[in-house]
């Protein structure tokens, strides 16, 4: 089992987890954990046994630990991975849905203005989208972001 | 002006009124009200003044009474039935986004089923939002159908259990 630490990439730096890496593998777990959405270069990871980790402790940049091993990233390619994917494609649902039925709304409004009669209707203030999304509580990425903190030990040093 | 009847029709009786006649409207307008899904033919509206009204009058009340003028009728035809469409549209649509979001919520928790993780959490269960686009498309409907009740005076005289009081 090795412990990977990980640090803030700065916007400038030319330093990058290299693709299909342990170290790649370390970020994306802590963005799932921590639930931010950075970009996928926002962190960089290090071994614990690499001498850039050592500096990083030195200079208290480490923002968090994970462990990985064999048998966490055969869990993560086969389990988390392919529920992500599923995951993500329900938030992009929701969000498509928001925007389909604020278009459809805002097109009804358009068309009261435009009429002789309905001229005082309106409904997209009274649907109250935003309120009423807010209500449909995506709960998939927080369960996801719960076992994957558990299982691959995530330390926050915040 | 002239006063409708409008009564529930017994599709089995092979009467209808004469699409885009002022009947026709009256029933159209009372079908809108309801806010439910109701076929064309659900309703059939008769002029109070003919004898056919006095023959169902006799027989059963009317569910809803309206007093239609020609400016009503061609207000409905150039001016309330786009507003009706953009509604119809506007129900489409969230009824469309409901099933891509079921079709989702259904391929992330037959994943979880069959995950070793998270075979015991119950995604369908968690996340639910029939509520919210329920409740998006009875807001949509009853707006338009009391604006609808207002404009054209539409009167309800009894329900399908009896007479409103």
């Amino acid at each position: 089992m090795t412990k990977y630490l990980i640090m803030e990439n700065p916007p400038n730096s030319e330093e990058f987890n290299k693709s299909g890496s342990r170290e790649e593998l370390a970020c994306a777990v802590v963005k799932v954990a921590s639930l931010h959405d950075y970009s996928a270069d926002h962190y960089i990871a290090f071994a614990v046994e690499n001498p850039q980790a050592s500096w990083a402790f030195l200079k208290d940049s480490v923002k968090y630990t994970v462990e990985i091993d064999d048998l966490r990233e055969e869990i993560w390619l086969k389990e988390i991975e392919p529920l992500l994917n599923e995951s993500d494609k329900l938030s992009e649902a929701i969000a498509q849905a928001y925007s389909v039925i604020f278009d459809a709304a805002e097109n009804f409004d358009i068309a009261c203005k435009k009429s002789e009669n309905f001229q005082d209707l309106a409904i997209s203030k009274d649907m109250d989208l935003d309120y009423a999304f807010e209500n449909i509580g995506n709960t998939s990425m927080t369960e996801i972001s719960e076992k994957v903190d558990e299982i691959f030990e995530v330390q926050s040093y915040q | 002006m002239t006063k409708y009847l409008i009564f529930n029709n017994d599709s089995s009786t092979g009467k209808s009124n004469k699409p885009g006649s002022p009947e026709a409207v009256a029933c159209d307008i009372a079908r809108v009200v309801d806010m439910d899904e109701s076929d064309m033919d659900d309703y059939i509206a008769y002029s109070a003044d003919m004898p056919e009204a006095t023959f169902e009058v006799l027989k059963r009340l009317p569910v809803y009474s309206i007093e239609l003028t020609k400016e009503k009728i061609d207000s409905w035809n150039n001016d309330a039935l786009r507003i009706f469409e953009q509604i119809e549209n506007l129900k489409q649509n969230i009824e469309d986004s409901r099933e891509s979001l079921s079709d989702a919520v259904q391929a992330l928790a037959s994943d979880a089923r069959y995950s070793e993780l998270f075979n015991e959490v119950d995604f369908e269960s968690q996340i639910t939002f029939d509520g919210v686009f329920d409740s998006m498309v009875q807001r949509s409907e009853y707006i338009f159908s009391k604006t609808i009740k207002v404009m054209f005076g539409i009167k309800r005289v009894s329900s399908t259990e009896g007479v409103t009081t």
